[in-house]
């Protein structure tokens, strides 16, 4: 896996912190209901005389370039997705391992030492994440201007708990 | 050529890159991760039944 070749030797993953599964299912609720509405339009446009002043290729080419735009839509739920999927943090007895997928091609990887964490906070809000209990994570270190933050995170209050107590656990342990 | 074969194909030559991208980016980051592969079949058979779709218009 992946992940495995970021950890130094020893060194072992704990946990992973990802995105909350409300982002994807608005991601694939936008795309489905506009590509939903292509397809009927195509569908109706093939079937029915609607447009009678174009001829019956014309109403199928019609209808063929809405289908190729639902392919668009498609392509474009799966890269969204993406983006939001390799959004990740592996939580190592180390480090905390900040993985940013800001594009296709576009990827950061940040690294953080457990001892050197100062400060973890998280954000809810609105109605829909502290129902669901996703928010916002910042880790800031001590030291440095360094602050890492992932958004939508799963469960963010006892991410953050969990974070400051491996924190703390580690501390006792290097001193 | 008949205009539907070039709609076809033209569509084929956005889609054909944009899912290269897609499918390089989900082998070079998750390999072995569950949900890749599923995104991956998902992906592909979907895609598969559009363009099936595309021809039947």
């Amino acid at each position: 896996m992946e992940q495995d070749q970021l950890l130094e030797e020893g060194e072992v993953m704990l946990y992973k912190i990802r995105k909350h599964w409300i982002v994807y299912v608005e991601n694939f609720f936008v795309h489905i209901l506009g590509s939903l509405l292509f397809i009927l339009v195509a569908r109706y446009l093939s079937l029915r005389g609607v447009l009678s002043f174009l001829d019956f290729d014309m109403k199928a080419y019609t209808a063929m370039g809405l289908v190729a735009l639902v392919l668009l839509a498609w392509v474009s739920l799966f890269y969204f997705w993406t983006k939001d999927y390799f959004d990740v943090w592996y939580v190592t007895d180390r480090h905390i391992i900040a993985i940013s997928q800001k594009e296709m091609f576009e990827r950061e990887q940040a690294f953080m030492e457990l001892t050197k964490i100062q400060d973890v906070s998280f954000e809810k809000n609105g109605f829909f994440s502290t129902f669901f209990g996703y928010g916002k994570l910042k880790v800031q270190t001590a030291g440095s201007d360094q602050q890492f933050m992932i958004e939508d995170v799963l469960d963010v209050e006892a991410v953050a708990h969990k974070i400051m107590d491996l924190r703390d656990k580690t501390h006792k342990i290097s001193s | 050529m008949e205009a539907r074969l070039i709609i076809f194909f033209l569509t084929l030559v956005v889609y054909l890159p944009l899912a290269g991208v897609l499918l390089y980016v989900w082998w070079k980051h998750g390999k072995d991760e569950r949900a890749v592969t599923y995104a991956r079949i998902i992906f592909l058979i979907g895609s598969l039944g559009l363009f099936a779709y595309m021809l039947t218009l």
